[in-house]
Parts: structure tokens; sequence; C-alpha cells
């Protein structure tokens, strides 16, 4: 019979109880959390009060009953002379442990644009157990509202809203999207100008974002997870871009504008822009965007050149075309300088409403730190007023 | 007459997963923060420094087959020995007293959503407990086992970070004042003291040639494996880099499958941590050894215990004071890295030469 050994008994024990404990103690097993006693944060909106900050958010509670109940959501407010301030309000109005951490959504009310609004977004980069991932949005009206609001797309606003700020809405060019990452790595550029998309009703008849929140108390009725609520919903648009240039709002770009920033700035798959050649009336989907703002020096003074290139297709006319025309997919040199003339006219407006508001959310300055210090030592300071524009606008016919 | 406590290979993969595995939580930020997007900078020229250290080291295991604390004892007697044994001891728990707040407050950050109580690190004086009485051999072949988790997890961080790099983050390259970089670098040497372990390394392993340029070249790989995770940090932080602790945790946030389906990159995090405390038990086992010279007994258990005791108070005291621990534990670190780790060869060298020259002395009066 084998010798029972007590050393290496004792010693397997010990590695057993180690590697066990071990465990617990890298998968948060130590943290276990009474379900009914959490709620997480999937959107925040922020309102500026009079001198304090008023915090929405839209909070999942997860149901623990085995009768199919399913999460409910529920708009929770408080204030604060901070955002931490009005979130631990929060904690108190509701006994709920407020986690940010899978909050995808931060709104700003409108009344965020009267001050710096990196005032407002300042606990979200401190706070080390909110990441800078979720997407940030201005919206006109209050915050509040906007998260109150019953949607017609989705089951919450924030599921609503983070569906108009997609990627597939942004590679159409119609939505700038920015997240916290994207604002405080172009605010702390040489360029100090950020955006953010800007969210309206889609007729100032339908009335949602204006409408007091039905979640304006702690613990008030929310809405039951699961289905669509179809029908009868507010509807809201993302297609105008809000601007700022150190920290302090700078204007709202219009839909042509925000699609022009969008063709320069972001990787925009496929867009549809419209234009004329005499009475002739189209569309063309441009395909394989590449778009560029950069800077720089011709003849001894400053130069901005804005640049796209696409693959342009006739996406519909004014004039029906023949079958055999169709089937060729050829775009007929009229229409592609029309193109490039409609493209050039948005840029142009863009760089106006821009130099406007003096923001060069465009990125020129950083762009010229970046690649040619020396030149951003010469014209940084007044590059977007002084700078000539250069144009280079190139559309292709696929066919 | 050689141990052959470790092999070759082993202390390769030391020198390059084990180590640079744990520069990977405090240290992109750290420099981020002193060096902007010249992070990477002083982490290539610290890790040239410790390459050159240990290619020093190594090249003196070529010449003779005793180790650090042996050839001290036969130049300069066995005082000076147990003198330097119980200093390079105290060096080796203090040098893991930054890595292991920071893996405490890594763990805390990273693993749970909300803070939790500081008993929950203790769980790691277990293992560190047990590992420290088992001496080097187990480092070694705990080592081997860590190298695979460490190559996986790397690039599939890396690969989910690659999607949001913007490498024109780093321009312009010499954009930074050289003073603040140079700063920057000095401020991080102590992170590369590999010079010190290979010191404890000599006289453990069976020297063939070329081995002098396999463990320096893993060195200097180590390195450059910090310099390109440091340039993906940056490439997707960019100035935000300073603010974002934990680099390794978060490269890989952005990845696009992680807002649908989760965090998925936690896992490798998760495997990732699992090497960085190995490696922050190598220190521990290297302080045993030390001790176990010291006394000229084989206490390593007691050893182990004693080593953890301190280890354990030391964290406890520390508790809720990372930014003072980094800060002072950093400048002085930095002083005694530079001494044991870059110094130490050279007298390592030193005591080579006397310890010959006093043999060779003996021997002509013998002849006599």
């Amino acid at each position: 019979m084998k010798k029972f050994k007590l050393r290496r008994f004792a010693s397997f024990v010990y590695v057993a109880v180690m590697a066990v404990l071990a465990f617990m103690y890298f998968t948060n097993d130590y943290g276990l959390v009474d379900i009914r006693k959490t709620a997480v944060i999937i959107g925040a909106g922020i309102d500026r009060t009079d001198d304090n900050m008023s915090v929405t958010a839209q909070v999942a509670v997860p149901n623990p009953s085995s009768g199919g109940g399913s999460t409910r959501y529920i708009e929770v407010e408080a204030e604060g002379p901070t955002v931490a301030a009005a979130l631990n309000g929060i904690n108190k109005k509701t006994g709920f442990y407020p986690k940010l951490v899978f909050c995808k959504l931060i709104v700003l009310g409108q009344s965020c644009s009267e001050g710096d609004i990196l005032e407002v977004l300042d606990y979200f980069y401190r706070d080390d157990y909110t990441q800078l991932t979720p997407s940030v949005a201005m919206c006109e009206g209050s915050a509040r509202s906007l998260l109150g609001s019953d949607m017609a797309f989705g089951n919450t606003a924030t599921v609503s809203i983070e569906r108009l700020l997609s990627d597939e809405a942004k590679r159409s060019g119609n939505v700038s999207v920015a997240d916290l990452k994207d604002i405080g790595l172009l605010q702390s550029s040489p360029s100090a100008a950020f955006f953010m998309p800007f969210i309206r009703p889609k007729s100032s008849s339908a009335g949602g974002a204006e409408q007091p929140s039905s979640g304006d108390s702690a613990g008030s009725e929310g809405k039951q997870g699961e289905g669509e609520s179809g029908g009868g919903g507010s509807e809201f648009l993302c297609d105008r871009t809000a601007v700022f240039t150190k920290g302090a709002f700078a204007g709202v770009l219009s839909e042509e504008d925000s699609m022009a920033f969008n063709l320069l700035k972001s990787d925009v798959r496929h867009v549809f822009v419209p234009c004329s050649d005499g009475e002739e009336l189209y569309t063309l989907g441009l395909r394989s965007c590449s778009g560029s703002a950069t800077a720089g020096e011709e003849g001894g003074r400053p130069v901005i050149t804005l640049s796209f290139s696409a693959v342009a297709q006739l996406a519909d006319t004014s004039v029906p075309s023949e079958a055999s025309q169709k089937s060729e997919g050829e775009v007929p040199e009229g229409a592609l300088r029309a193109g490039e003339a409609a493209v050039r006219g948005m840029f142009s407006s863009l760089l106006d409403a821009l130099r406007a508001a003096d923001c060069d959310v465009l990125g020129l300055k950083n762009g010229l730190y970046r690649f040619a210090p020396a030149l951003y030592r010469k014209y940084g300071g007044s590059l977007l007023s002084s700078a000539e524009v250069v144009y280079n606008i190139s559309l292709r016919s696929a066919g | 007459m050689i141990k052959n406590e470790l092999t070759v290979r082993q202390i390769c993969v030391i020198m390059c997963a084990l180590s640079a595995s744990l520069k990977l939580m405090i240290c992109p930020t750290a420099l981020a923060a002193a060096c902007a997007n010249g992070l990477w900078l002083p982490v290539v020229v610290n890790s040239a420094l410790s390459s050159g250290a240990v290619f020093v080291v190594c090249l003196l295991c070529s010449r003779t087959p005793k180790g650090f604390f042996a050839l001290l004892s036969s130049a300069f007697g066995k005082v000076a020995m147990r003198v330097a044994a119980g200093l390079f001891a105290l060096y080796f728990v203090l040098s893991a007293v930054i890595p292991m707040t920071e893996q405490q407050t890594m763990v805390h950050e990273v693993f749970y959503d909300t803070i939790p109580s500081i008993l929950t690190f203790l769980p790691f004086f277990l293992l560190s407990l047990y590992a420290g009485a088992k001496g080097l051999t187990n480092a070694g072949r705990t080592a081997e086992i860590c190298l695979p988790v460490f190559a996986v997890c790397m690039l599939f961080l890396v690969v989910m970070s690659l999607s949001e790099c913007d490498f024109a983050n780093l321009l312009p390259v010499f954009g930074r004042p050289a003073a603040r970089v140079m700063a920057g670098g000095a401020s991080s040497l102590f992170r590369f003291d590999e010079g010190a372990l290979m010191l404890i390394f000599s006289g453990k392993f069976r020297y063939r040639r070329g081995d002098a340029a396999k463990i320096a070249a893993s060195t200097a790989a180590g390195g450059l494996i910090v310099a390109a995770v440091c340039v993906i940090f940056y490439a997707v932080y960019g100035a935000l880099a300073p603010t974002q602790y934990f680099a390794i945790s978060k490269i890989a946030l952005f990845f696009p499958a992680i807002n649908l389906i989760g965090r998925t990159d936690i896992i490798a995090v998760y495997a990732l941590d699992m090497v960085m405390i190995f490696a922050l038990v190598l220190r521990v086992q290297a302080a045993s050894y030390c001790l176990r010279v010291l006394f000229d007994k084989a206490y390593m258990p007691a050893f182990s215990v004693g080593i953890n005791a301190v280890l354990l108070t030391v964290t406890l005291l520390l508790n809720n004071k990372f930014a003072d621990v980094q800060r002072v534990g950093g400048a002085v670190m930095c002083v005694a890295a530079a001494i044991f780790s870059y110094v130490m060869p050279l007298v390592a060298w030193l005591a080579h030469s006397v310890g010959a020259m006093r043999a060779k002395r003996e021997g002509s009066r013998e002849k006599i």
C-alpha cells in the first residue's frame, strides 16, 4: 500500500486553494453585486441649469424574475454643481450604484453650449471607470426631454439615437459621429476644434423633444425592454453637426455643410450627391470616396487644398434613359462635371461657414504641425482666414 | 561549480517576455506624460542600455563559471559577498513594490467596476509565498509556460487595436525638447533593470558560445515589444494617453466587435495579467535566492515568508498612495537600478579581475 505523504498532500491543497482564490480574485467574484440593487446607465443626458449641472441617466434595470420579465428602462435625473455631484445625487435618490461602464451615449442639451463644453465632459475624462468609447451628441432643447421621449424607432431614446449614429450612417456621409476620445484628441490638438452630431426633431410639429420627460422623478415608470414601440413616437435627425473652438460652441453646420465635412474627414463609403447639368437633374451615387483637407505653402503664401475623388454611378435622373445605357453604367461627362461642381460648392460653403466661426474643425493646423512644423510656426495663427483655397475634385464614371 | 538551475532558453524568455510584461502596466502612460509623442524614444534608449548591461554580464559568464556572489567572495572575501547579497535582496524586494502597487491598482480598475477592498489583493501573496519558496529553477519553468500566453495575448491585443491607430499622432518625431525626453527616460530607468537579474542568473546556467548575444538580443526584443506597445498606445490615444492608465487594457477598446459582443479583449488582458504576476513573483524568487546566499542556508520557505510579510505590510501601508509611490518610489528606484543594474556588472568584472590576480599571486607564492 502506498504511504500517505502529508507534505505532498498539504502542497496539493495549498496550490488548489491558491488557484481557486486567484481565480475568484481576478474574475471579480469577491465583487458580487446584488442584481436588484444595480443599475446600468446606458445613456446620459446633461443640461446646464442656472448654476448647476442636471444629469439625466437612462438606466437599464435588470429584472431578476424568472417569469419572463424583461429589462426595464427608466430615466433618473439629479442636479449638482458638477456632473460627478449630479451622478452622486442619482445614487442618493435611488440607492442604485450608477455604473457608467456600459454607457454608450452622452447627450448634451443645447444649454451646454453656453459655457465651456469641456467643463461638462471633464468628469468622463477623469473617471477611471468610464471608457472613452461613448458617442457624444448635442441636441436641440434639453437632453432630459430627449431621453424621456417616446421613440418611433427603438425602445429607448438611447438605442434610437445610437442607431442614428451607427457606423452605417457614418459611412453614408449623413452623420458626423464623434466619441469622447475623438473630442478629447481634437481639442488637445493645435487646431483646438471639435465636432459632434446635432440631434433635432424631424419637424417642429412632432414636438417630442420638447415634451416633459415621463421620467422626471427618480424611479418613475419606464419602458418595457423588448419590442419596438411602433408609430406615434418622435422622430429625430442627426444630419447636422455642432462645431466647437477651444471648448466654446461655434455653431451648427447645415446638412450640406455636414455632408461636405464628412466627405473630407470621415471614412465615407457611399454617398448620394444631387446635381444639375442645365435642365437635367442627376443624383450621383459616389463610391470609393477619398477626401482630405490639407494646408501647405505655394509661392510663399499659405494654401488650403480640399481634395476629393470618387467613383460615380448614375443613381437617378430626371430624364429617363434607355435600358442599354443603364446596363453600361456610364455616367455622362456633363453629369460628372456637374457632380464635381456640386461637391466643390459644398466644400466652398463649408469653408465659408468655418471661416465665419473661426473654427479649424478640419484639422488644418494640426496637419501643418505634424507634417510641416516650420509652416505651422509661420502660418499657424491665421491659416484659416488668410490662406488661398485650391479644390482638387475628381469624379470618374464607374462604367 | 555550476548548478544548472536555468537553461539559456529560459533566461532568454525571462529577459524578453517576463521583463516586457512588467513594463506594460504604467510605463507607457508615465512616458506619455513625460515625453508625449516621443514616448518610445526613452524605451529604445533604456532597452539598449539594459541589453548592454546584460551583455556585459553574459561576457563575464563566458570567462568564468562562477556566479556573481562567488566572484565577490573570491575577490573581496565572504563578508563583502554577504553584504552584497543582503543589498541585492533588499533591492529586489524594493523593486517589487512599484510593480506590485501597479498590479494591485490595475486589477482593481480593470477587472472590477467599483473600488474593491484592499483585502481582495491578498491571494497574490499566496502565490508569491509559494513561488518564492521554490527558487530559480521554478522561475525558469514558469517563464517557459508564460511565453506562449504572452505571445498570443500580445498578438491578440495588438491586432484588435490596429484599426484605431492613427500613427500620425506620433508626428513630428523629434518635436519634443530633447531635455524632456531625456528626463522621461531617466525617470523610467528603474523599469529596465535586467542587468541586476542577469547577475543573479550568472553561474546558474552553462554558458556556450553565442549565448551572450542570444540573451542580450532577447532583452532588446523585450524592449522593442514595449516600444511597439507605446507606439500603438499613443497612436490610439494621442494627447489623451497620459490620462489613460494601464495601456495594455485600453488599446483594444475601440475594436468594432467589442461594441457588439462585449469586452473580449479582457480575456487577453486577464491572461497577460497572469504573466505579469509571475514576472512580479520573479523578484521575490530573486530576493529569496539572495537571502540564501546571505545566510548560507537553504531555508527558502522561511525567506519567502519574510519577504512576503514585508511586501504585504508595504502594500497595506501604501494603499491609496499610488501617485506617491510612483513619484517618490520612482526617484529612489532609479538611483538603485542605476547602481544594481549598471554599476554592479562592472563591479562583477572588477571582482573577476581581482580574483584572477589573487589566484595568480597565490599560485606563484606556492611555487616559491
